[in-house]
């Protein structure tokens, strides 16, 4: 590859690098980019003429996306003298480009990211445009990795460590407002101004020979004191322990090799960064966390439906059907999103409930800075509510949240007939029932529709597109789109009970229960699974739902699923006592304290009594199988069953949906991580407990032939960062 | 007794408090003060271990402003962490304060070398901000008291000040800041600042943003009444405008500056505080004066550079009538109302000037004066150490 960089002369002896790959959207270092510029900066290393340089991309918008990923997720596959070599080359280009004779400039428009704010540190000073599309920062821990081309080293040089621990450890990047105020950019200037400012700069840093000392700082020791040493490293890293729970390294593996270089001159410091980079990369949880950053590319490119000649219909107007906490929640994100929203309710009084949760839900967002109150005008602006479903005669999509219950949905879809307009498309929320024996009901069966959102809507990314046997490719195609409007996820799935997600998860949380009644304690089995990986345990989660939604989704998956499904009666039992959960002030746990926290409830421990089936002790390790097998097994038949068009699909949805961690890449990359064949053998002791346990046809070919959901290699190429 | 010295006085140019066209629209009061207080360090080449304390100057302690500037600031510009810092509120005479009380624990054998200056960021914390005043305050005085513009016009009214005379103060003020500006008079007691010009883009600011070279007596004469819409005199041209600068002087005793071989500018001769009636607030320099000057057994007449804060034309003018003096000897460099008044850094500003002056003028008296809201008035006498 040819011609990735150009190198032009401008007035004065001021020499310009444009990065611009060719036939390419972003800009990526890869090896072969890399190659081409470590030419260039050799032959300008002998330039003694040049008075000063600056570097830009050719691409407006778009600066550096960093590293070419596809060759960092290769490196799994790399011996570590490899990694070594890789990083070693990294560190000796970058620092032959700090060592140019002449000052240099670093003019960043648009995304620069992970290797392509390394290069740019390694420059002497730094312009970003002041557009809301830049966005300089180090995302690596979010994959598993640490900055390993000097990012480490040369940011808390620059802006000193606490503010480099922030954005390397956590991964955030910053705007150009913020990147000015923290010094990492010299200033945030228009984009158009930007080559004219770089080359102000360098005429200022010449004049007043000011250059040389500022290039010289930043390879010195930061120099922090044996107290701001020591206190920082300690509550960073107390900081960061709580936050990673031990699950992901490569935040504290960050903050070692900061730690072990920054009090260091950068060179030496430069080697602290490559031994600990050695710790993290190729490790399986890089792997894993690589892989979703692929699987949430593909979510985004994807349609939604096979055939791409497929066009989604523009959607100007939306109602909801309902102002209860899943239609406000709906409504709400729509509105947001600059989309305008009619909210329906049979009374005055539901709708300001309704209301206030809307503005609840940006007021939320205002008091952590992440909304404003243009926000909030824009939200409301774009929100009107009603108590007539004639409200919906313009929208061209209408979505039904209202009660969990299939006579009373088919009845509204009956009354909406005359009311919808031609080509509207008709979703329904709900999270159970099946949209195929709905659709009867509803005007046009190829215009209708599943969109389940999942609570709290605010702040949970996922909705299963659900289609049902006459659901038209354009309808999935438009809502897909718009999911993707309001900024979240669609996963598009067929019609089954429990969908993608309840499906597999019911399994988990009934078996949860089932333990609780041979004998495991609550604590047990909640702490069980919080070590897994999953945000809260099973019967922390039933509380959170409702234990009358669990309840009923339960009842729905023993009919559809009855081979596999064991009758939980205490569940039933505790909905007849009133116990619902934290909604009604107790459920598996009291939520009478002040603080509403959960507590140790005695009144619960009278009723498990009457159903109690044993006795028994559980390790651990039993307890963790015992809930995640059944887990693991249904996701195999979703797949089995083509319920998702790709085992990723399945992933995404439980990392998504219910939290299960990303560290683990999902249900599907566990169960390749783990090997078919050896989960075989550990399902065995279960094989008494019923069909849950036994073995899939899928599982069993997998440990037969070595097949993965996965195939084992690189991952596919079109992703950087 | 101990006698205080100020061996350097440094100030960053005096920025417009505008989100919009103002130098510091951008830059923190925290970065503008320790840019001064490293600058000192630097020109003076003193021993930042030796500074003891850092005096700072700020009347809004809030947001940037809050938690103490003082020592955020000494942190900031790297002095070491066994450097104190305290921050210090006599309202616009805050950092004369500070000066004085730096002198004052010379004095008092307390601490030694210190760094005495102030900081006020009129943009980004806003003088108006969380104005909550006591309502029993105004069981025995009018709310008004408050408003500064009022006090003024009050001053105009009080003392018979013609609005002819105030904007012909206030011209003389941008005339001569102007003059001195051109003449680079104040390259001594500037430290270039990075800021922005008025289109935005970054520079090292050398020079006060607040001097008009173009108005003239009819530009002055057709503004409107500020505080008084109906009847009154006192006009945005001839008051003060609203601003952000730092401040700094290194202060130490005579015998640590001989000690460490340091040519000071002056010594600190005398200094005082008096209190007026908040409702004419701009007098309160009178009373401080022929304080300071008793003290420090000199008159008026002895004194050759004076620099009064310009608050308003009419209260130096008023203050000048009081004292008996030419309002043409004081402020030959320009006043606040060319420069500006950022509050906290103003008392450290003119006292900076003053020194400068003083040097360059070869005068062996000096004297600082300024009022302060809610009616008290703060005066600092210098004496040249080459005499």
């Amino acid at each position: 590859m040819a011609g990735a960089f150009r190198l032009e002369e401008l007035d004065h002896q001021i020499g310009l690098i444009t990065f611009d790959l060719p036939d390419q959207k972003v800009n990526t270092l890869s090896y072969a980019v890399l190659a081409e510029l470590s030419e260039l900066i050799d032959r300008l290393a002998a330039r003694t003429d040049l008075r000063g340089l600056l570097f830009q991309s050719g691409k407006p918008g778009q600066y550096i996306a960093g590293a070419d990923l596809k060759e960092l997720g290769a490196l799994a596959y790399a011996s570590p003298e490899q990694v070594q070599a890789g990083l070693a080359g990294g560190h000796e280009l970058f620092s032959r480009i700090s060592r140019l004779p002449f000052p240099t400039v670093a003019l960043i428009d648009g995304n620069c990211l992970g290797g392509g704010t390394e290069l740019s540190l390694s420059m002497d000073y730094r312009l970003a445009s002041a557009a809301p599309q830049t966005k300089i920062g180090l995302p690596e821990v979010q994959v598993g990795l640490i900055p390993g081309w000097g990012g480490t080293q040369r940011l808390p040089r620059l802006i000193g460590v606490n503010n480099a621990v922030e954005m390397i450890c956590s991964g955030e990047s910053v705007s150009a407002a913020r990147a000015a105020a923290l010094g990492l950019v010299f200033d945030a200037v228009p984009a158009a101004a930007l080559v004219a400012e770089g080359v102000r700069l360098i005429e200022h840093v010449q004049a007043t020979k000011s250059w040389p000392a500022h290039r010289q700082q930043q390879t010195e020791p930061v120099g922090l004191s044996g107290d701001a040493f020591q206190f920082l490293f300690a509550t960073a890293e107390g900081y960061l322990r709580g936050k990673t729970k031990g699950q992901y390294p490569a935040p504290l593996a960050a903050l070692r090799a900061i730690k072990e270089g920054c009090n260091l001159p950068l060179e030496e410091g430069l080697a602290a960064e490559r031994r600990v980079a050695l710790d993290v990369v190729g490790t399986p949880i890089s792997a894993n966390l690589i892989a979703m950053f692929f699987m949430n590319n593909r979510l985004a490119r994807d349609p939604g439906v096979a055939d791409r000649s497929i066009v989604p219909h523009g959607v100007g107007r939306v109602g909801v059907l309902g102002a209860g906490q899943m239609g406000a929640g709906i409504a709400t994100a729509h509105a947001r999103s600059g989309i305008f929203t009619a909210m329906v309710d049979v009374d005055n009084a539901r709708l300001t409930d309704g209301l206030k949760r809307a503005t609840d839900v940006v007021a939320g967002r205002m008091k952590i800075g992440r909304a404003t109150t243009d926000d909030l005008a824009v939200m409301l602006g774009h929100l009107s509510s009603s108590t007539t479903t004639q409200m919906f005669g313009d929208c061209d999509v209408v979505i039904e949240a209202i009660t969990e219950n299939e006579a009373v949905k088919t009845e509204t879809y009956r009354k909406l007939a005359g009311v919808l307009a031609e080509g509207a498309i008709l979703a329904s929320n709900t999270s159970t029932i099946s949209i195929t024996r709905m659709a009867a009901a509803a005007p046009h069966a190829d215009k209708f529709i599943g969109m389940h959102f999942f609570y709290p809507v605010d702040r949970m990314a996922l909705v299963e597109v659900i289609r049902g046997e006459q659901t038209s490719d354009a309808t999935v195609a438009t809502i897909v789109a718009l999911a993707k409007k309001i900024r979240k996820t669609p996963i598009v799935v067929r019609d089954c009970a429990g969908f993608l997600v309840n499906r597999v998860l019911l399994p988990y949380m009934n078996e949860a229960v089932l333990l609780l009644l041979e004998g495991a304690e609550l604590d047990e089995i909640d702490s069980a699974a919080v070590r897994f990986g999953m945000p809260v345990g099973p019967l922390a989660l039933h509380d959170m739902v409702g234990l009358d939604t669990a309840c009923y989704a339960g009842r729905v998956m023993l009919q559809a699923y009855a081979d596999r499904t064991a009758p939980a009666p205490l569940l039933e039992e505790l909905v007849k006592a009133g116990r619902l959960g934290q909604k009604s002030g107790a459920g598996f746990r009291k939520y009478s304290g002040k603080k509403g926290k959960p507590e140790a409830d005695p009144a619960f421990v009278s009723i498990l009594e009457k159903f109690r089936t044993g006795h028994r002790k559980f390790s651990g390790d039993e307890l963790i199988e015992r809930l995640f097998f059944p887990m693991l097994l249904e996701a195999t038949r979703v797949i089995e069953e083509n319920i998702v068009r790709d085992p990723a699909d399945a992933d995404m949805g439980l990392i998504l949906g219910i939290g299960f961690p990303a560290f683990r890449g999902g249900i599907l990359r566990w169960c390749d991580a783990e090997g078919a064949a050896n989960l075989l053998n550990r399902l065995e002791p279960y094989a008494h407990l019923g069909r849950r346990f036994e073995p899939t046809e899928t599982l069993r070919t997998h440990a037969r032939t070595g097949q993965r959901f996965y195939p084992l290699g690189p991952p596919p190429p079109g992703a950087s960062f | 007794m101990r006698q205080a010295v100020v061996i350097d006085a440094v100030r960053t140019p005096i920025g417009k408090a505008a989100a919009d066209k103002g130098y510091y629209r951008d830059v923190r009061s925290e970065d503008l003060s320790a840019h001064v207080i490293a600058t000192l360090v630097e020109r003076t080449g003193i021993d930042p271990h030796l500074i003891d304390d850092v005096r700072w100057g700020c009347v809004q302690q809030q947001g940037e402003q809050g938690f103490d500037v003082a020592r955020i600031a000494a942190l900031v510009a790297g002095l070491p962490v066994e450097t104190g810092g305290v921050t210090i509120n006599r309202n616009c005479a805050s950092s004369l304060q500070a000066i004085n009380d730096a002198a004052m624990n010379i004095a008092a054998n307390c601490e030694d070398v210190q760094i005495a200056g102030g900081v006020e960021h009129m943009d980004h914390v806003p003088m108006s901000k969380d104005y909550n005043p006591c309502p029993s305050l105004f069981r025995r005085h009018s709310e008004a008291i408050m408003n500064m513009g009022l006090t003024a016009e009050y001053l105009a009214v009080k003392y018979r000040v013609s609005r002819a005379r105030q904007d012909a103060f206030a011209l003389r003020s941008h005339q001569l800041a102007a003059e001195a500006t051109s003449a680079h008079a104040f390259e001594r007691e500037i430290a270039p600042t990075w800021g922005r010009d008025d289109s935005g883009r970054k520079f090292l600011l050398t020079a006060d943003q607040c001097i008009r070279r173009d108005t003239s007596l009819e530009s002055l004469a057709a503004l409107p009444p500020a505080f008084n819409p109906a009847g009154g005199s006192v006009t945005a041209g001839n008051s003060s405008p609203i601003n952000v600068a730092a401040a700094a002087m290194l202060i130490m005793s005579s015998d640590k500056a001989r000690e460490l071989g340091l040519k000071p500018l002056a010594k600190v001769r005398a200094m005082a505080v008096a209190g007026v009636a908040p409702e004419e607030m701009g007098i309160g320099p009178v009373p401080a004066v022929h304080k300071a000057l008793k003290r420090a057994g000199l008159r008026l007449e002895d004194i050759a550079c004076l620099e009064f804060n310009e608050a308003f034309a009419v209260q130096v003018l008023a203050v000048c009538q009081l004292l008996g003096l030419d309002p043409d000897r004081v402020n030959l460099r320009g006043g606040a109302i060319a420069l500006g008044h950022p509050l906290g850094a103003s008392g450290a500003r003119i006292a900076s000037t003053l020194l400068h002056r003083m040097r360059d003028e070869g005068a062996q008296y000096g004297l600082a004066t300024m009022c302060v809201g809610q009616g008290q008035g703060v005066a600092t006498v210098f004496e040249s150490c080459e005499s």
